[in-house]
């Protein structure tokens, strides 16, 4: 399944890395638009496949952030 | 037991918020650090000047233990323990305030504080006094005084007697809330000469302890007569003789005014005879019993109040999702929401708090894809206000309005909306339209800042400047109140100074220190403790009390309101039922 942001924005921290196995709700990544922080919470109960994004990228909203399996 | 009318309404409403996913340690532990302090300071401020142990074996209680021995068990909420508006040394305005039950039914309290200068008026405490008639006033609730008030405190007159909002106008909200039904009932203590004589006289009812006097003048005063302009020698001397004498005879004992004027009803004693003799006069006071107004049993919420300290971040850039607060703070965690979906930045609703109805109004944080409408490829922030947000709110005061419901508002805003699109998009004209349906509600409201307040959207949300319909506001340890940001502050103070310098080749550091100077003292001049004793809120409550203060709100707006709406002649829930069926139908389309 693959997570994207929902907003346009700049990805301040990663919570996880590739193989890490997530639940429902966890933490995976922060995002920052206008001063404000947006976390990103994991849609499914998985494993962080690939993660296409690094600490500092900015993000268009839909722009996958990472996929679990 | 007894039934409810419209249950499928009201016995039906929606379960909102989920379980906590993880405790958040660190936030937690800021947010009780801080509450940590608030408590700890009111203490230290309750405790300054005259010990109990020495009232006690000068055969008086303290206020605190006064105010114990008369209320309900349990009961006793707080208000402007920190206010200190003057900066007083002692901390403190020389009064302890609060909402409690009495005799079961809810009263607002103000007792002298005589291990302060006998209770001397200082300065900020007639405004501390009228911010509590603004209570027992706008909830239609008693007002009690535990009155020991040695009068103005002589150095500092010309702060404390006169003036527009000054010594002496409390007199005449005592007055007003009699016209108005609302009873105030005084149970004196020691020696209350001149304001503390009219603090004795303007109640209702005037219970006394057999040493309390009351007076036009003090003897002090009595016997200062006949000045010359200057103390010497021989007038010092006639004063000793006069002291002497009046010491004997202090103007105003019960022998006076209970014996001879007949203006205190009863006298007592002990001390604990007299509050007793206040609670008799409570019970004589009308009060719906709750039950009546009740749409439901009262229930807990379904989640824990511990939970808000992870799920609610004291980092005012970190969002949370407001129904999870709202989860925390309700009867079953449920709420009836008005127009979900339509001005997404703020959740209007119908909650119960034991088992009453309360309409609910607070900020969304977070993001709006999209949003809003008048804005291209918009993205709206939480704690903003917009076009939808604000139409919202008016048609759902108004809907409160039309119904006879209390209302709580939820705020942590930062602003409305501005630029010239919003400016076509009417939020100016709007943020007022809902400052005119506030106004036109003639409701009670109480106005929680749980993080930020800021510029007219602290306003337009309930706030306390709503001097008709606002009954108290409260804050957190996460609150910060101030028109805009420091840096935004310093920004628009300095920006074409630093446009200048640049220009002209100057030095451009002294400009910047200024800068940060503003900065830093934004920080200090908002943050929670200073708007405590600013008053900019009536108390910092811990965010597992708010649910006490909420549900005290709640029963005293009930308890003998100014205008009743039968449930079953209630437009607003048949409103957000249909609403809602239409939203469902139309999405399965």
């Amino acid at each position: 399944m693959e997570v994207k942001a929902r907003i346009p924005g700049k990805v301040i921290s990663l919570s996880v890395k590739e193989g890490d196995t997530v639940k429902t709700r966890a933490l995976l990544a922060v995002m920052e638009a206008m001063k404000m922080e947006q976390p990103v919470a994991s849609p499914v109960d998985g494993v962080v496949k690939k993660i296409n994004v690094n600490v500092g990228d900015k993000v268009k909203s839909g722009d996958v952030l990472m996929s679990i399996e | 037991m007894n039934e409810y009318s419209m249950p499928r309404y009201f016995q039906n409403m929606e379960a909102i918020g989920e379980s906590l996913f993880a405790v958040d340690p660190e936030n937690t532990q800021i947010l009780k650090n801080a509450e940590q302090a608030v408590a700890e300071r009111i203490q230290e401020i309750l405790e300054n000047g005259k010990a109990t142990a020495d009232l006690n074996s000068a055969g008086q209680l303290c206020a605190m233990q006064r105010i114990h021995e008369l209320i309900d068990e349990g009961t006793w909420l707080p208000l402007n323990s920190l206010f200190n508006p003057q900066n007083n040394a002692n901390g403190s305005t020389n009064i302890v305030k609060g909402l409690a039950k009495v005799s079961g039914k809810w009263v607002v309290i103000v007792a002298s504080d005589n291990k302060k200068m006998a209770g001397a008026w200082v300065p900020g405490q007639a405004e501390n006094l009228l911010r509590a008639s603004d209570t027992a006033k706008r909830l239609r609730i008693p007002l009690v005084y535990l009155l020991n008030c040695s009068g103005v405190k002589m150095d500092e007159q010309e702060k404390v007697y006169p003036d527009r909002r000054g010594g002496g106008t409390p007199f005449y909200r005592n007055a007003q809330l009699n016209q108005l039904g609302v009873p105030v009932i005084v149970g004196i203590y020691g020696t209350n000469p001149a304001g503390g004589g009219y603090h004795s006289i303007s109640p209702t009812i005037l219970i006394a302890h057999e040493k309390a006097n009351m007076a036009v003048g003090g003897a002090g005063i009595v016997g200062g007569m006949s000045p010359k302009g200057h103390v010497d020698l021989e007038s010092a001397q006639a004063l000793i003789e006069a002291q002497k004498e009046l010491r004997q005879d202090v103007p105003g004992t019960a022998a006076i005014h209970h014996d001879e004027t007949g203006f205190m009803r009863e006298v007592y004693g002990t001390e604990e005879e007299v509050l007793a003799a206040i609670r008799k006069y409570i019970g004589y006071t009308p009060a719906f019993n709750p039950e009546f107004f009740r749409v439901d049993t009262p229930s807990a919420p379904a989640f824990p109040a511990e939970d808000l300290y992870s799920l609610f971040p004291a980092n005012h850039k970190r969002p949370y999702d407001i129904y999870d607060v709202i989860a925390r703070l309700t009867d079953g965690s449920q709420f009836m929401e008005y127009k979900k979906g339509y001005g997404p930045e703020i959740v209007t609703g119908l909650a119960k708090f034991d088992g009453m109805l309360v309409g609910v109004v607070a900020n969304v944080q977070g993001f709006f894809l999209d949003y809003p409408e008048y804005r291209e490829d918009a993205l709206g922030v939480g704690g903003k206000l917009y076009r939808q947000g604000l139409i919202k709110m008016s048609e759902f005061v108004t809907l409160c309005t039309r119904d006879h419901l209390p209302m709580v508002w939820l705020q942590d805003t930062t602003g409305i909306d501005v630029g010239n699109e919003a400016e076509r998009a009417e939020l100016l004209g709007l943020g007022q339209s809902l400052i005119y349906s506030i106004q036109n509600s003639d409701l009670p409201m109480l106005e929680i800042t749980m993080r930020k307040g800021t510029a007219a959207a602290h306003y337009v949300l309930g706030g306390p400047q709503g001097n008709d319909t606002n009954a108290f506001s409260l804050g957190t340890a996460a609150t910060e109140i101030y028109v805009m940001h420091g840096e935004t502050a310093a920004a628009a103070m300095y920006a074409r100074r630093l446009v200048k310098d640049d220009a002209a080749g100057k030095d451009l550091q002294p400009t910047i220190d200024k800068m940060n100077q503003l900065i830093t003292d934004y920080a200090n001049k908002s943050r929670a403790e200073y708007c405590a004793k600013a008053g900019l809120v009536d108390e910092l409550v811990s965010l597992d009390k708010l649910r006490d203060y909420l549900r005290a709100f709640t029963a005293a707006a009930y308890q003998n309101p100014k205008g009743i709406c039968p449930h079953h002649q209630m437009v607003l829930p048949r409103i957000i039922a249909d609403y809602n069926r239409q939203a469902s139908a139309s999405a399965e389309e």
